[in-house]
């Protein structure tokens, strides 16, 4: 105990009121309140700023992550997923999102919401950025007043998204080929749109291509344009030989529909939306000209048609009026022979303005007035024959022209199809030649010949005794020098010559440099980024890993 | 300056629990209800037993990796050591010497010190006592620091998790790290101090 | 000031659980530590804080503590990519494979420790500001004693305050709300939970059954 110094007042001092406070409360209870009132703020600006909850059903949750993955719109994050969970039939994921409260017009009913990952797809590879970043679900808000809590999102994204303006329309084709959904759409080469979906056509005999074109190109569809399926390299070897055509490196790969209007069309008004036009396989058979009525014909040869194919056209003073449908064998029991019978139609308005002539001439086309007209070809010297299209390949056509020193055939009028005579083809013409040819070897004066062969002859043989007396000692000379110098180039090429070594070992070198540059790519093909970054202890190639019990084993037994 | 008498020599006990001063024979504080010893049961064997065991698994405490290291593809593993080493290399030398002493310093002490303190128990020493119990309880004040590298793991490895761009994970090392502070944070709570004043007492 | 030897045992007695020596009570004013002549240890401190006032902080400490696990406590982005770690995700982060048992031991210290503490500290405190013991008043307080050595929050904090810098150099990094909460709360809990909750002993005696 220590002491304390003393202190004695004069008087003794009045004590002072003693007043307690009336609620023992101290100053200490601001400070749980100040933490209450800052807790309290923050829960209310959480519950504040929360947006609307979506519940959106997925195929699969490959990529989401409950609490990380966050919803894009135009790359900005409106919301993120809160959790993801099988549905109750486990059937789809369910994935609730918590969207931001700026996001409110992302419930309308047509929202649509996606996943966006990696993808290749018609139009090349998207999404790659999520390879690092993780899979982001894609959004397009709706238009409509509706709201809704459930959606199903796509298992891709959609070709377009609302807002974007163009047109629809409806392609009817025979089978889809290689078109797919996203396949491009060309006008001109430049791709103006792309495949929006197909389906079956309703009796089912053909595929309903649904496309869209942007604007401002869609004004370029008119009435009269024509579609036709670009894909691929079109490659025809024909009887007008080879030809390659290809719209794009793209359509070679993902397909693709062109279009064009035809030169000749009258008016071009703009199409409607979702008007329906025809997808034709290959640009000329779009752009042709109408083809009008066809009429049939058939011919019999009595020779072999060996290289005349289905489709081989036929061609009337060159021009390609048609082309043939049918090739078959035909039984004459009168002269016991197998004649061929060549089925083929023919477009005479590709005659063009020959036809139209004829027209005038004919007053109305009919099959009466045509059979009339094609037998006054006929007497004219109207023929068909097979000709050689092709050398190389031994491809056929037919041809009908006029022949001016034809035999006369009968005609049927009333035949149906029309029956045109044939003349032998080129095949027997050769025969002709040749025979022509005979006839002039015969001709020649071969006597005369042999007589001057023999003074010609005696000539000789007295130059040769002339060489045989001095030229020939001079040629043994030189002979010898020859022999010597191939000797000596024989010894450089000998076995064990130091140029023949030199070379071998040049070759080992050329071996040995061979062997490294391989183990080189095999290295850089398992271990790309060894280009950029250089070789690390992990990259050296296998034959130098030490074995034993380096601290890798035991990271891959750590591995969680 | 006159000595405090010993508890002992009166027949006094402390209850550990709850501070009360109990007589020699209770084996129950009457006021806490919980377990009166004179001295911690088998003080002496224990902390060696947890000392040991400590020291045990420190070597692959130290040997083993604690953290792998995952940038854009370059994995690399951390032991402990080459954390310090790679903070200490990287300019950061304040963060380097905080964790050298949190995880390699002060394991080494308790394990000096708590040593130091058992032979000299068994020796019946008299050799500098008031130091002796100032080193208990300095090392029961800093015993728990060296959790610091644990959490430190735990912390950047929840956060470092960018899959294939970088990501932090915990390797097997740390367990070996945690287990030697637990245990010798257990081994200085099982050492009874007064011990090393026992010797007073059996002298007289 | 030092305590000194008193034949008197009438008043209270206090052993210095460091050497075993036995010494008489004095009463402490704020500020004042009374120690142990032998050894140098601390036998007791003076209190500042009325009951009340730490019945105040412990529901503070509450409040924050929900606060500091609720809110992330660190969050870093990097190129767009963010992430955030709570302290439960960081102990999440351990329960790996073979790593799960520190999981548990970081769970006791920085999580499971210091929640019990609170819980108990305001179930105690709340009782005895009305005058009374808890129900359970033994239970509770020996289970405070146990858990005191196993809250860490201190080097929780000093933890993150590392992890800040270590992961600075790589990415962008924002301390989260959870750590200002933490920090107080560890202030908080120094302030509360040390040696002085022994005097609801002393105060409460006469109530216990």
């Amino acid at each position: 105990m220590s002491d304390r110094p003393g202190s004695t007042p004069a008087s003794p001092a009045a004590t002072p009121a003693v007043k307690t406070r009336r609620f023992n409360v101290s100053l200490v209870w601001i400070v749980p309140i100040i933490a209450a009132l800052v807790g309290a703020s923050m829960l209310i600006s959480n519950g504040l700023n929360a947006g609307p909850q979506i519940e959106i059903s997925f195929e699969t949750a490959m990529g989401l992550e409950a609490n990380k993955t966050q919803v894009k719109y135009k790359n900005v994050v409106i919301g993120q997923v809160t959790a993801i969970a099988l549905s109750d039939d486990r059937s789809h994921v369910v994935a609730t999102v918590d969207l931001n409260k700026s996001a409110e017009g992302f419930t309308a009913e047509d929202s649509v919401f996606w996943v966006v990952r990696p993808r290749i797809g018609a139009n090349g590879i998207s999404g790659v950025d999520t390879l690092l970043s993780g899979a982001f679900i894609g959004a397009d808000a709706g238009s409509s007043e509706e709201r809704k809590k459930e959606f199903v999102g796509k298992e891709t994204p959609p070709a377009i998204t609302y807002g974007e303006q163009g047109k629809r329309f409806t392609l009817h084709t025979e089978d889809l080929g290689s078109l797919d959904i996203g396949s491009p759409v060309y006008y001109r080469r430049i791709e103006v749109g792309q495949v929006v979906s197909y389906q079956l056509a309703e009796d089912g005999k053909g595929v309903d291509v649904e496309i869209f074109v942007h604007a401002p190109n869609d004004k370029y569809v008119t009435t009269d344009t024509r579609f036709w399926n670009a894909s691929g390299i079109d490659l025809t070897v024909g009887a007008s030989g080879l030809k390659v055509n290809t719209e794009s490196l793209s359509t070679i790969l993902a397909g693709g529909v062109a279009f064009v209007e035809p030169k000749y069309s009258p008016n071009a008004t703009p199409a409607t939306e979702r008007s329906r036009f025809d997808l034709f396989a290959d640009q000329e058979t779009a752009l042709a000209p109408p083809d009008g009525e066809p009429r049939y014909i058939s011919m019999s040869f009595n020779q072999s048609l060996r290289g005349l194919a289905v489709n081989a056209p036929v061609e009337f003073l060159g021009v390609n009026i048609g082309r043939v449908v049918s090739v078959n064998l035909d039984y004459d029991a009168k002269t016991k022979n197998f004649p061929s019978v060549v089925g083929a139609v023919i477009y005479p308005d590709r005659l063009g303005k020959a036809h139209e002539k004829l027209l005038k001439e004919m007053g109305t086309e009919d099959d009466e007035r045509s059979a009339k007209l094609m037998s006054a070809f006929v007497k004219q010297g109207l023929r068909a024959q097979a000709r050689s299209a092709n050398l190389i390949t031994g491809q056929l056509y037919i041809s009908l022209s006029f022949l001016p020193n034809a035999a006369p055939v009968a005609f049927d009028v009333a035949a149906r199809p029309l029956r045109i005579p044939t003349v032998p083809g080129s095949l027997d013409k050769v025969q002709e030649q040749l025979q022509g040819v005979v006839d002039k070897i015969s001709k020649l004066p071969l006597d005369e010949i042999a007589n001057n062969l023999n003074g010609s002859l005696s000539e000789m043989q007295k130059t040769l005794r002339q060489v045989n007396a001095e030229v020939l000692p001079q040629m043994r000379g030189t002979l010898q020098q020859t022999q010597k110098t191939l000797a000596a180039a024989n010894s450089t090429f000998a076995e064990d010559s130091p140029e023949r070594q030199q070379l071998s070992q040049a070759m080992d070198e050329v071996q040995r440099t061979a062997r490294s540059v391989r183990v080189l790519t095999d290295f850089l093909s398992r271990n790309p980024e060894a280009l950029i970054r250089g070789r690390t202890k992990q990259g050296e190639p296998d034959a130098f890993r030490s074995p034993g019990n380096t601290s890798r084993e035991i990271q891959s037994d750590a591995q969680p | 300056m006159t000595e405090p008498v010993y508890a002992r020599q009166r027949g006094l006990v402390l209850c550990h629990t709850c501070g009360h001063v109990c007589q020699a024979g209770e084996h129950h504080c009457p006021r806490c209800h919980s377990t009166v010893h004179a001295r911690k049961p088998n003080s002496i064997a224990r902390t060696w037993a947890l000392l040991i065991a400590a020291l045990i698994l420190y070597i692959p405490a130290n040997v083993l990796p604690v953290m792998r290291t995952n940038m854009f593809g370059n994995a690399s593993e951390n032991t402990i050591m080459s954390g310090v080493v790679e903070f200490w290399h990287g300019g950061s030398w304040d963060i380097a010497m905080l964790i050298f002493i949190a995880s390699v310093v002060v394991p080494c002490m308790k394990f000096l010190i708590l040593g130091t303190l058992l032979v000299t128990c068994q020796r019946k020493s008299h050799w500098a006592m008031r130091e002796r119990a100032r080193l208990y309880r300095f090392i029961e004040l800093i015993g728990y620091w060296s959790m610091l590298d644990v959490l430190v793991v735990a912390l950047v490895a929840a956060l470092v998790q960018f899959r294939s761009l970088s990501s932090i994970d915990p390797l097997l090392g740390i367990v070996f790290f945690g287990l030697v502070v637990v245990l010798t944070m257990l081994a200085a709570m099982s050492f009874d101090p007064r011990l090393i004043w026992d010797v007073e007492v059996e002298d007289v | 000031m030092h305590a000194h030897r008193r034949m008197n045992t009438s008043s209270r007695s206090i052993i210095c659980e460091h050497c075993d020596s036995l010494f008489e009570s004095v009463p402490l004013a704020h500020g004042q530590k009374a120690e142990c002549t032998r050894c140098g240890a601390v036998l007791e401190r003076g209190q500042r804080l009325s009951i009340q006032a730490l019945f105040a902080l412990a529901l503070t400490a509450a409040m924050l503590f929900m606060l500091a696990n609720a809110f992330p406590v660190i969050s870093i982005s990097m190129e767009g990519l963010s992430n955030q770690a709570t302290l439960l995700a960081s102990v999440e982060a351990l329960a790996q494979g073979r790593i799960t048992p520190m999981a548990a031991v970081t769970g006791l210290t920085i999580i499971l420790a210091p929640l019990l503490q609170i819980c108990l500290l305001c179930w105690l405190l709340g009782f005895a500001t009305a005058g009374r013991a808890a129900p359970g008043f033994r239970t509770c307080m020996r289970a405070l004693e146990h858990l005191r050595p196993w809250s860490m929050l201190e080097v929780c904090l000093l933890g993150i305050l590392v992890a800040i810098v270590k992961l600075a150099g790589m990415l962008d990094v924002h301390p989260g709300i959870g750590l200002w909460a933490l920090g107080m709360v560890t202030v908080l809990l120094i302030l509360i939970s040390g040696k002085g909750i022994r005097r609801l002993w002393d105060d409460l005696e006469g109530q216990l059954q």
